[in-house]
């Protein structure tokens, strides 16, 4: 079998069917190269699983109200000046056309097209 | 929990409170974030009860926990979703003792900015998996698309993250 | 991967003559070039009339991931994140949604002739509309990425041309996205305007995403080129336009800027301010921009009511 790169995560998690899962160790017993991939992998899945899990601040059985999106944005935003981030303004009625570029280039390069296989160009 | 049983909401809100905290946090690395998420999604799931046949419970809440998550980001257009924490500016800038080098790795804080770093399918398939606990199909179900692109989605992901972390 | 690309040309060749129906060929052509891994520099240039623009560029493409590098500063791209640097700081741009790709069924292939390229082996293509030549790729055999592109106007003559001068297949790279970016939003989905059409020229309206404030962003694509219209308010200050040049399409005057990888087009029409970005070619651009909607004055009466109420 070819190196099965894309399948070593899910055969970690066990969710490759009986054979596909029999497979893989068998290429696993004598390949070292994705024998070190699995290990690499599982170590960054055991890092993610034993981050800590976070205590909701509220009682998890609130009275229910309004969530405070409100509220909640403008802590963000005050957070984000304090750190020194830059807030987007709600109201743009200047185009900036760096901005624009920007934004045409993020979409043009999720589908194929004369200007995506050749690779985007930076700026405008 | 039975998949095959209706809970009740307080059901829902015991069991499942926790864990869609955890979701909401580690996908916006927020805490404000996430207990307005915890709250929204409750309301929905109390909303949508009523209406829910028996069947995947797993891929019904976190379609409705999904669906509040992108909501939120819509009402808020294009606010920035990733705030880094303010602590964060010290701990980069300083030097780490040559032997607290592989440990600082893997601190919370490194793994959850690390996190929100990936392209958001990537992120949000890899804390379903590793941090709620979803199957394969659940994520499937949740996101709404089929499993094999929830399993390149997670590899990708976990490949990623191994590259910002080691 | 080394003949494939001639082969799925010649196929379609044999299956399909030219100019009936969408052609497949080139369809999995352009899908498949999109993820050749290679490593390559290289310069872009694009001429409309007098206007002229050129830039280098170069472009590293591995793992899923391209790192673009220019000028004008640095790209990175995974998925749907495009990452872009402004001093230190990365800040990360990521469309929540879009339609599936489709190519318009004006394309097809025409000849192809095996040549060399920059050393390499490799296969030039002619890309028909309507048949004419509306494109002409030198692909590199091996990897199928594009070494030259060349799009003609309807005139024959170049209107854009792109081509490596550096080339490498497969590179040894690790590339690895910023560990945090200091902003990252998301493009989500918009209320698609009613005043803009859901196809122009044979261009579909794919997807429409929110702007700031109350504008949106229409995102318009034949398969082959694309543009974005962002429509806002009449009011609204159009960037940077004052080096632009004046021309004319059916007797109404727009604005344009040619930069070496877009065309911007600026007008006012009696309700909006328009902005349209795109790589296609002008005569297109031409045809397009008669379907949208028109240059034009509001009425004294409206423009009595607009300064009275804002």
């Amino acid at each position: 079998m070819t190196h099965p790169i894309d399948l070593l995560s899910a055969f970690l998690d066990g969710e490759l069917a009986p054979a596909d899962q029999a497979e893989v160790a068998n290429h696993l017993h004598g390949c070292a190269s994705c024998a070190a991939d699995l290990e690499g992998i599982s170590r960054v899945r055991d890092w993610i699983r034993g981050m800590p899990v976070e205590e909701a601040p509220i009682p998890l059985l609130p009275a229910l109200r309004q969530p405070r999106w409100a509220w909640a944005a403008a802590s963000i935003a005050a957070a984000a000046l304090a750190v020194g981030l830059v807030v987007t303004p709600a109201q743009t009625e200047v185009l900036d056309l760096d901005t624009l570029a920007g934004q045409h280039t993020a979409r043009v390069v999720v589908s194929p097209g004369i200007s995506s296989i050749r690779g985007p160009v930076v700026g405008r | 929990m039975n998949d095959h049983a209706v809970p009740t909401w307080e059901e829902v809100a015991r069991d499942h409170g926790r864990r869609i905290y955890n979701f909401a946090y580690r996908l916006t690395g927020n805490p404000d974030d996430a207990s307005d998420l915890m709250q929204e999604v409750l309301l929905r799931v109390r909303r949508g009860l009523p209406g829910y046949t028996p069947g995947s419970f797993e891929g019904w809440l976190w379609r409705i926990t999904r669906n509040a998550f992108l909501d939120d980001i819509r009402r808020k257009k294009r606010r920035p979703t990733v705030a880094l924490p303010e602590d964060d500016r010290s701990t980069l800038g300083s030097v780490p003792a040559p032997e607290d080098t592989l440990a600082e790795s893997r601190l919370p804080e490194h793994l959850q900015q690390a996190l929100l770093a990936l392209p958001f399918d990537f992120r949000e398939a890899v804390v379903m998996c590793d941090v709620v606990g979803l199957t394969y199909d659940e994520i499937a179900d949740a996101t709404d698309v089929p499993v094999g692109t929830v399993r390149s989605r997670i590899h990708r992901g976990r490949k990623m993250l191994r590259g910002m972390l080691e | 991967m080394a003949k494939r690309i001639a082969t799925l040309v010649l196929s379609a060749l044999v299956v399909m003559p030219a100019a009936a129906g969408a052609d497949e060929g080139l369809a999995e052509y352009l899908e498949s070039a999109m993820d050749a891994e290679f490593h390559g520099s290289g310069v872009v240039m694009c001429t409309w009339g007098a206007d002229s623009a050129a830039t280098t560029y170069e472009v590293t493409r591995s793992d899923g991931m391209s790192m673009v590098q220019g000028p004008d500063g640095g790209l990175m791209l995974s998925g749907a994140l495009t990452a872009s640097k402004a001093g230190a700081d990365w800040y990360a741009l990521e469309v929540s949604e879009w339609s599936a790709w489709s190519l318009s069924d004006r394309y097809s292939l025409g000849d192809t002739t095996a040549t060399i390229r920059l050393g390499r082996s490799a296969t030039e293509v002619n890309v028909m509309e309507d048949g004419r030549i509306r494109a002409r790729l030198v692909i590199d055999d091996e990897s199928t990425v594009p070494l030259l592109t060349e799009v003609f106007g309807a005139d024959g003559g170049v209107f854009r041309l792109a081509a490596l001068v550096e080339f490498v297949a497969a590179p040894a790279v690790d590339m690895e996205m910023p560990e945090s970016f200091m902003e990252h939003e998301m493009l989500m989905y918009g209320e698609p305007s009613s005043l803009l059409p859901d196809s122009a020229f044979g261009y579909r309206r794919t997807d429409t995403y929110a702007l700031d404030g109350s504008g949106s962003q229409a995102f318009y694509s034949d398969g082959l080129f694309s543009f974005s219209v962002f429509e806002v308010s009449r009011g609204a200050a159009p960037g940077d336009f004052t080096d632009g040049s004046s021309f004319e399409v059916e007797g109404a005057t727009y604005t344009r800027i040619v930069t070496a990888s877009n065309v911007w087009v600026h007008w006012r029409s009696p309700e909006r301010s328009y902005v349209l970005v795109g790589d296609l070619p002008p005569d297109h651009i031409e045809a397009v921009l008669s379907e949208l909607p028109r240059p034009g004055t509001r009425g004294v009466i409206m423009r009595w009511l607009s300064r009275l109420f804002g």
